[in-house]
């Protein structure tokens, strides 16, 4: 099921896109356009969710045991 | 440490949730750091207090914690980087330990506290964090420990980053696995489990795709298998089954406007698991710079979650169901996050402030909620810091 799923967004976006040159990624390359922009705030508001709500994970931060419930 | 034996229905906690989550993909490239980065956060994290009209016995305050957060990026040679992260808290208020049926018929919380001393809690997490930079590609490995005075997580990960299509397209992988050891206090006192172990592994892909010079998009997947002990010693009556399997899929879109020399981001998160919570979260940040050293960061969050299959507002005699939980965390109930972030950048120096706030309610659930839970959490987080290159 995930390998078609995969298979499905590669071939959409191979549709959908044009190759951008190395040296056309000055902008992709910002700090306000990575992922995660600040590693250390990104990281407590995850903790914080994932120890307050009922759900958590695809947050893709290495985290520890909760010190709150 | 605790300051009450009396309230000492502490932190454990998060035992609805995993321990970690996932190792990171957090960069668009294989790319090696080049500078050493230090970068230090102070915040306060304050819980709303509970109306009185909605605590049966105990204390109507929550939770205040101050946070401490200190990492290290070093670039080592060409090919590899370290990075440590140490994260201090220490939390003091009271804490839902059940619910009962009040006298209008809704549910009123159990609050801990009730002696007048309320919960006292320190929790250190340390972690590092070592990549492997090649052609194309780069490996990293976690490892991480989790301490509090009645809870020890000990969590690593391998993740692995591989660009093609001209680097156009990048796909990740990352496995992880936390070990959870528990021993509540005063276990004997209050016929608490006395010590107990819980589980997590998961793994996760994603596949990054430059659709642009100005925007990039990213997919994932990640399924996550929890086994243990999953209940909460310090709730009462709190039975839960000894698994949870977990999915997600999520999507990150950035896409950067030359005319307001600003970013957008927007994510996107599907949950679902087998105690049948499912949830959606939205989350939206407006990168906006203001000449060349200033960015104004405005942001909104978005959560709606269904209620687990065992969840109840409060024990009722005919309950048959051989699990049950009263925890406002597996109820049904959607949540809205407004922040606002100020970074000032200076040669090789920058400062942060953010605030967020944070509301919870039945009433921003998707579903309709029949029954809210009282102990919704609102909470306000506040963030000072500072980031150095050299």
């Amino acid at each position: 099921m995930k390998s078609l799923c995969l298979a499905f967004i590669v071939l959409s976006l191979s549709a959908c896109t044009t190759s951008v040159k190395p040296w056309e990624r000055g902008t992709l390359a910002k700090p306000e356009m990575q992922w995660v922009s600040d590693p250390a705030d990104f990281a407590l508001g995850n903790h914080i969710y994932f120890s307050k709500e009922g759900s958590t994970g695809g947050a893709l931060v290495v985290g520890g045991g909760c010190g709150c419930n | 440490m605790k300051k009450s034996k009396q309230n000492n229905q502490t932190a454990l906690a998060a035992l609805t949730a995993s321990a970690m989550a996932l190792p990171a993909f957090q960069t668009q490239a294989a790319t090696a750091p080049t500078e050493n980065v230090v970068s230090y956060r102070s915040s306060n994290y304050s819980e709303d207090n509970v109306p009185a009209s909605s605590v049966a016995t105990g204390s109507t305050d929550r939770y205040d914690i101050d946070i401490q957060q200190l990492s290290l990026l070093a670039p080592v040679g060409k090919n590899f980087s370290l990075k440590f992260d140490a994260l201090t808290e220490k939390l003091s208020g009271a804490s839902p330990l059940g619910t009962q049926q009040g006298p209008d018929g809704k549910p009123q919380l159990v609050m801990s506290g009730a002696s007048g001393t309320g919960i006292k809690e320190d929790r250190d997490d340390y972690s590092a964090h070592g990549t492997y930079y090649g052609d194309g590609y780069s490996t990293g490995l976690t490892y991480g420990q989790s301490t509090e005075n009645d809870y020890k997580a000990t969590y690593y990960g391998v993740d692995w980053e591989v660009e093609f299509n001209n680097k156009n397209t990048a796909f990740q992988i990352a496995v992880s696995q936390s070990d959870d050891k528990l021993s509540p206090t005063d276990a004997v006192l209050y016929g608490r489990v006395q010590s107990a172990e819980k589980e997590t592994q998961s793994i996760s892909i994603g596949l990054s795709q430059v659709i642009s010079k100005t925007k990039i998009i990213q997919f994932g997947l990640s399924a996550t298998e929890d086994s243990g002990y999953l209940s909460d010693p310090y709730k009462t009556s709190d039975l839960r089954p000894s698994t949870r399997n977990r999915v997600t899929a999520t999507t990150r879109y950035r896409s950067f406007s030359n005319s307001s020399n600003a970013a957008m981001h927007l994510d996107y998160r599907y949950y679902s698991d087998d105690w049948e919570v499912t949830s959606h979260t939205l989350g939206f940040a407006w990168h906006q710079n203001m000449g060349s050293s200033f960015v104004l960061i405005p942001s909104l969050r978005y959560y709606t979650q269904t209620e687990a299959s065992f969840y109840e507002p409060y024990q009722t005699a005919g309950n048959t169901n051989p699990y049950y939980s009263s925890d406002y965390r597996l109820s049904p109930y959607g949540a809205i996050s407004a922040g606002l972030k100020f970074v000032h950048s200076f040669q090789h120096f920058s400062y942060t402030a953010s605030i967020e706030r944070y509301e919870s309610s039945g009433d921003y659930s998707f579903d309709k909620v029949a029954v809210e839970h009282p102990g919704l959490v609102n909470f306000t987080r506040i963030t000072i810091g500072f980031d150095v290159k050299f």
